[in-house]
């Protein structure tokens, strides 16, 4: 399949488990990206009142067909749950859909990891974190993590699991806490943080999701995406409302 | 070394490390994207943010071409130097003996790449796939001794104009 790598991460972290499923083409086609591909699964496996802190709620991490590739304006990664911050309609206590997103290097790692989805529902016994390496799904101890902020955290991840490339994921004390408004951090500083995701990862006792892949992400015509990629980044970069940065 | 013969030349204050460069070079040579088939690695300083290209420099007196057992590091008629991958047994020691680690192994098939230039076309992709405005630029190698001086040359000139008069024209400038 070109663009997208069609396969999904269903993790349990009650059961301690991990499924590697298939997307179909006509599934991936008709979802398209990771918002919708979020909201697909949302839709179909949660219900009216569903608390956003009840295990079952899935905690949704999807990137579309472009992500990992250098089309402009392609790198972000959708997260979706159950909001513990945003109700129907102010003054009620219906959480609705928490749909947000982030950029960072997190997005093209799944990629590359070879899934277009990551799930997460269930809830750990103690504090643990994800390990993707290609098709090596690993749930490892986060005791030492749990406490640590953003920059500590991914800093010590990184270096227990050995190798600088390594993208971390992550949440810090706010999530841990179950802060409503808490937010989800890849790359050091790239913040998934509308409708407080970091909450919901927390409730989990998902510290962190650390990925690293090795697979290439194939395009139909190489030559046409190249041209159209750089003529469309062009467009944005001459647009008379981009503010033009070169230097740092 | 003829005059005619080009380099990728890297500017670090410039680049970001959105790692476009990484992507088109390993869909050049490869029609797919993965930053482990790049020739062009960025080196991350993330807590101090600093990202380094580094990539094949083509050196005039190639420490690779020397070290490598099988005479699989040769020089293209555009200066280049690559590896020759029928005559590569993977030993990386060109790898190792590189100053600044240019030589990339190939995860598929284990042997080791460098930039070659993307094949002579005018402008290589990743200098094309760069999003920072000349983070790498594609020259003559002897024009960079001029490029260097030059980029030095303005930062100078910005702190003259300061401390000199307001009319560039006429302005000399004075040391304090």
């Amino acid at each position: 399949m070109n663009g997208w790598m069609g396969r999904r991460l269903r993790v349990d972290l009650t059961e301690n488990k991990t499924v590697i499923e298939k997307l179909s083409p006509e599934y991936l086609k008709k979802w398209i990206g990771g918002r919708g591909l979020n909201s697909e699964v949302l839709y179909s496996e949660t219900w009216a009142g569903m608390d956003p802190f009840d295990p079952a709620n899935p905690l949704c991490f999807g990137v579309g067909a472009l992500v990992g590739s250098f089309a402009p304006l392609s790198g972000r990664t959708t997260v979706s749950a159950r909001s513990p911050m945003t109700c129907t309609s102010r003054g009620s206590d219906t959480h609705a859909h928490g749909d947000t997103n982030m950029g960072g290097h997190f997005g093209p790692a799944v990629k590359y990891a070879g899934y277009d989805q990551i799930i997460i529902k269930g809830k750990a016994d103690k504090p643990v974190y994800l390990w993707i390496d290609d098709d090596k799904i690993e749930i490892r101890d986060a005791s030492h993590l749990w406490g640590m902020k953003i920059k500590e955290a991914t800093t010590r991840i990184v270096n227990d699991l050995g190798d600088p490339d390594i993208k971390v994921a992550l949440i810090g004390p706010a999530g841990e806490n179950l802060v409503r408004f808490a937010c989800i951090i890849n790359t050091y500083s790239a913040a998934a943080g509308r409708t407080g995701m970091g909450a919901v990862m927390g409730s989990k006792n998902l510290k962190a999701i650390a990925v690293r892949g090795t697979k290439a992400i194939t395009v139909a015509e190489p030559e046409k995406f190249a041209k159209a990629s750089w003529e469309l980044r062009e467009k944005i970069h001459n647009s008379p409302s981009a503010i033009r940065r070169t230097t740092q | 070394m003829k005059t005619s013969e080009k380099v990728i030349v890297i500017d670090p204050d410039k680049c970001v490390g959105c790692h476009s460069c990484e992507m088109a070079c390993s869909m050049q040579h490869y029609g797919k994207c993965s930053p482990l088939l790049s020739r062009i690695r960025i080196q991350e300083f993330r807590e101090v943010n600093t990202f380094i290209p580094i990539t094949c420099q083509s050196c005039e007196d190639a420490t690779c071409m020397k070290v490598c057992p099988m005479g699989a590091r040769m020089r293209l008629a555009s200066g280049a130097v690559v590896t020759n991958e029928e005559a590569c047994i993977g030993c990386r020691a060109c790898t190792y003996s590189c100053f600044m680690g240019a030589p990339v192994v190939n995860p598929e098939n284990g042997k080791t790449m460098t930039c070659d230039h993307c094949g002579g076309i005018e402008e290589p992709w990743c200098v094309r796939a760069c999003t920072m405005n000349e983070a790498l630029k594609f020259m003559p190698k002897y024009q960079t001794s001029n490029n260097m001086a030059r980029k030095f040359a303005a930062i100078l000139k910005e702190e003259y104009k300061l401390q000199g008069s307001k009319d560039e024209k006429t302005s000399g400038f004075s040391f304090a």
